[in-house]
């Protein structure tokens, strides 16, 4: 789950909770607040009664009569006087909820009751409010409120959803441009992301100054690989060239042109181990472009060709299964050749007398494999995980234990991924696991 | 045929003058820019090899001269400098061939001769060997106007071979010809023996083929009377 998706979720349920409690309160609060401004409206209302009877006199609501009674149209308030016993029994709450008959009708109201003296006789004020106007009242309150809330939800979770997406809009470059299209080798020229949140900025630059210690890290090795080897090339020129000079020599006799024969072979060796070690620094550093089309079919069709005489001479049959029409683009085709080429050599190398390797490809929705098998005598399990490390095993015949890191760098220059299956004496597989996208349809 | 060769080793120029001498060649050197540039004002040379890391400069320098001044000769690179980018910009700036150090002689004559006949098209392209006849340029093999035919591999060693007359070759030596740059990470001695025993099963159902001998402890080696 992606980090704004969980920011977004935690802000919608976090308002969802607190909101729903609101509702679940709502009415109580409500329903408590209408009460208590009903009160305090019944309250004002005595005191106007007292107020007018103050200055008129009660005469001015009895006229006469020992009662007074006044309701609205509707019944929703009504003022009563009425005269009492002294000793008469009064409810000693002052504002409570009873039942009235008014003209005609019952009605529940909220009653406000008090008992007054006027010239040495008991009288009893009530003030009414009609509940239902109450509840009418409160329901409308709720229902503006729920709506409210509704759309401050909304509102609030569009902003929560739009700022927080500014908010990690630079983090997601930093993950975009730093992680997801950075390859090795590193582009180091980048510009710093954009950002005004200190952590990011810090991210970013933590993320560049490792980059680049590894990239200077690896250039060195890359640089120190390089100048050795090239340093190396200038001596062993210079020595090979001079036994090939004596070997030219007519007065030389047998047993001394043997021996010049070995020295040059030994210098055949180093020449080529140099040559694998700055070859592979070649690779690593990338000047191989990746600009050719190349059909793996014609490829290892020209492989088997060249390798014919030494199929027939040990008896080894070759069966080239693989589609002729697949072909790979953004590729390199000398090192696409050399990567085929080596693992063809291998198996031939490692194969029994009257074996057979076989080359067959395998498609998923994703990828496509390219598999070499031999019948070959397998590589034990402890041996797997080193296989494609520097020469980490002598292979004797005068091989140096490079062949497979070349593979190994050329595979990883393409983003191809190996995967070596062995049975000790049945043989090895090997696929080459290519992503769909490097197919050219 | 006059070559230069410009090359700051003294080692390893006074061998490689040593041998190209021996092949009747007519050598200079120069172990400098700034004296191959003058030598060169004065002189013509049919060949130049150039070695690019030199102490006052970058031998590429003299490639760019020549292709100012329209000299058609050829140019063959040597560089211990093996970088891709270096191999084309001199193949870019004109040079004919780019011959990465440590090369063998054998193969510097080889590309010398190659580029010689893809160049001036010369005649005697077509070695006479026993009772064959090798065309070097067609890369035709015939007896008696028969053609016999040998896989690609197969004539890159025997003419190569051939180039090399007299002289013994090691199999590695042939082996880094036929594959060039893939020699690097591939290494089967008994390939080359393969291919031998082919060309010979080959040739011998025409006519005896006793110049083409095998040299113990060393390799294979074409004799041919001088």
């Amino acid at each position: 789950m992606k980090l704004n998706h969980k920011l977004n979720a935690y802000f919608a349920l976090s308002k969802l909770i607190v909101i729903g409690l609101f509702i679940l309160l709502l009415p109580i609060i409500f329903s408590w607040y209408s009460v208590y401004t009903i009160d305090e409206f019944l309250r004002l209302q005595r005191n106007e009664v007292f107020k007018n009877i103050k200055t008129n006199g009660l005469e001015f609501y009895l006229e006469g009569e020992d009662t007074y009674g006044s309701y609205t149209m509707l019944k929703d308030d009504y003022i009563a006087i009425q005269q009492v016993a002294p000793n008469a029994l009064i409810d000693p709450k002052e504002i409570g909820d009873n039942t009235r008959i008014i003209g005609k009708d019952t009605a529940d109201y909220r009653i406000l009751k008090n008992v007054f003296i006027n010239k040495k006789k008991y009288y009893i004020l009530e003030i009414g409010r009609s509940r239902e106007t109450i509840e009418l009242y409160s329901r409308l309150m709720q229902n503006v409120a729920l709506i409210f809330l509704i759309i401050l939800f909304f509102i609030t979770i569009i902003l929560d959803f739009f700022y927080s997406r500014r908010l990690l809009k630079p983090f997601w470059a930093i993950i975009d441009k730093r992680l997801v299209q950075q390859k090795f080798p590193f582009d180091l020229n980048f510009l710093p992301i954009k950002t005004t949140t200190n952590d990011f900025i810090f991210l970013d630059d933590s993320l560049k100054t490792l980059m680049e210690s590894t990239t200077k890290a690896f250039n060195r090795e890359r640089e120190f690989t390089a100048n050795a080897s090239h340093e190396l090339l200038t001596p062993i020129s210079i020595l090979r060239i001079k036994i090939e000079n004596m070997m030219i020599d007519e007065d030389l006799n047998d047993k001394q042109a043997i021996k010049l024969a070995e020295m040059d072979n030994t210098l055949d060796r180093l020449g080529r181990i140099v040559k694998s070690l700055l070859f592979l620094a070649r690779i690593d550093s990338g000047q191989y472009k990746k600009s050719d089309k190349i059909s793996p079919y014609h490829i290892l069709s020209d492989i088997i060709a060249e390798l014919d005489p030494l199929l027939e001479d040990r008896n080894i049959t070759v069966q080239l299964k693989i589609r002729e029409d697949l072909q790979l683009k953004t590729v390199n085709q000398e090192l696409i050749f050399h990567l085929f080429s080596n693992l063809i050599n291998n198996a031939i190398q490692y194969n029994k007398s009257g074996g057979s390797i076989e080359i067959s490809d395998e498609y998923t929705d994703s990828e496509f494999r390219i598999l070499i098998a031999d019948t070959g005598r397998g590589i034990r399990t402890e041996d797997l995980e080193k296989l494609f490390s520097r020469f980490s095993h002598y292979e004797g015949n005068g091989r140096h234990g490079l062949g497979m890191s070349i593979v190994k760098s050329i595979a990883d220059y393409f983003d191809i991924k190996i995967e070596v299956k062995s049975t000790i004496d049945l043989g090895t597989t090997i696929s080459l696991v290519f992503l769909k996208e490097g197919l050219n349809n | 045929m006059k070559i230069l060769l410009v090359e700051d080793e003294h080692s390893l120029s006074e061998e490689i003058i040593s041998f190209l001498t021996g092949l009747q060649y007519e050598c200079d050197t120069a172990d400098t820019l700034k004296a191959a540039k003058l030598i060169l004002m004065d002189r013509y040379y049919e060949v130049i090899l150039l070695d690019l890391g030199l102490p006052d400069g970058d031998g590429l320098e003299i490639l760019k001269n020549i292709k100012i001044d329209k000299i058609d000769s050829i140019v063959v690179i040597l560089s211990a400098k093996g970088d891709i980018d270096h191999r084309i910009a001199g193949l870019e700036l004109g040079a004919d061939d780019y011959l990465p150090k440590p090369f063998s002689l054998a193969e510097l004559h080889a590309r010398i001769q190659a580029i010689i006949r893809r160049k001036f098209a010369s005649h005697g392209n077509v070695v006479q060997v026993g009772a064959f006849a090798v065309d070097m340029v067609t890369r035709i093999i015939t007896f008696e106007d028969q053609q016999i035919s040998l896989y690609r591999k197969e004539f890159d060693i025997l003419s190569y071979l051939i180039l090399n007359r007299n002289r013994p070759l090691s199999r590695s030596q042939l082996y880094e010809h036929v594959w060039g740059d893939l020699s690097i990470s591939n290494g089967e001695s008994n390939y080359i023996d393969v291919h031998i025993k082919n060309i010979r099963k080959k040739l011998i159902s025409y006519a005896p083929i006793d110049w083409l001998e095998s040299v113990r402890g060393i390799g294979y080696k074409v004799k041919l009377s001088k």
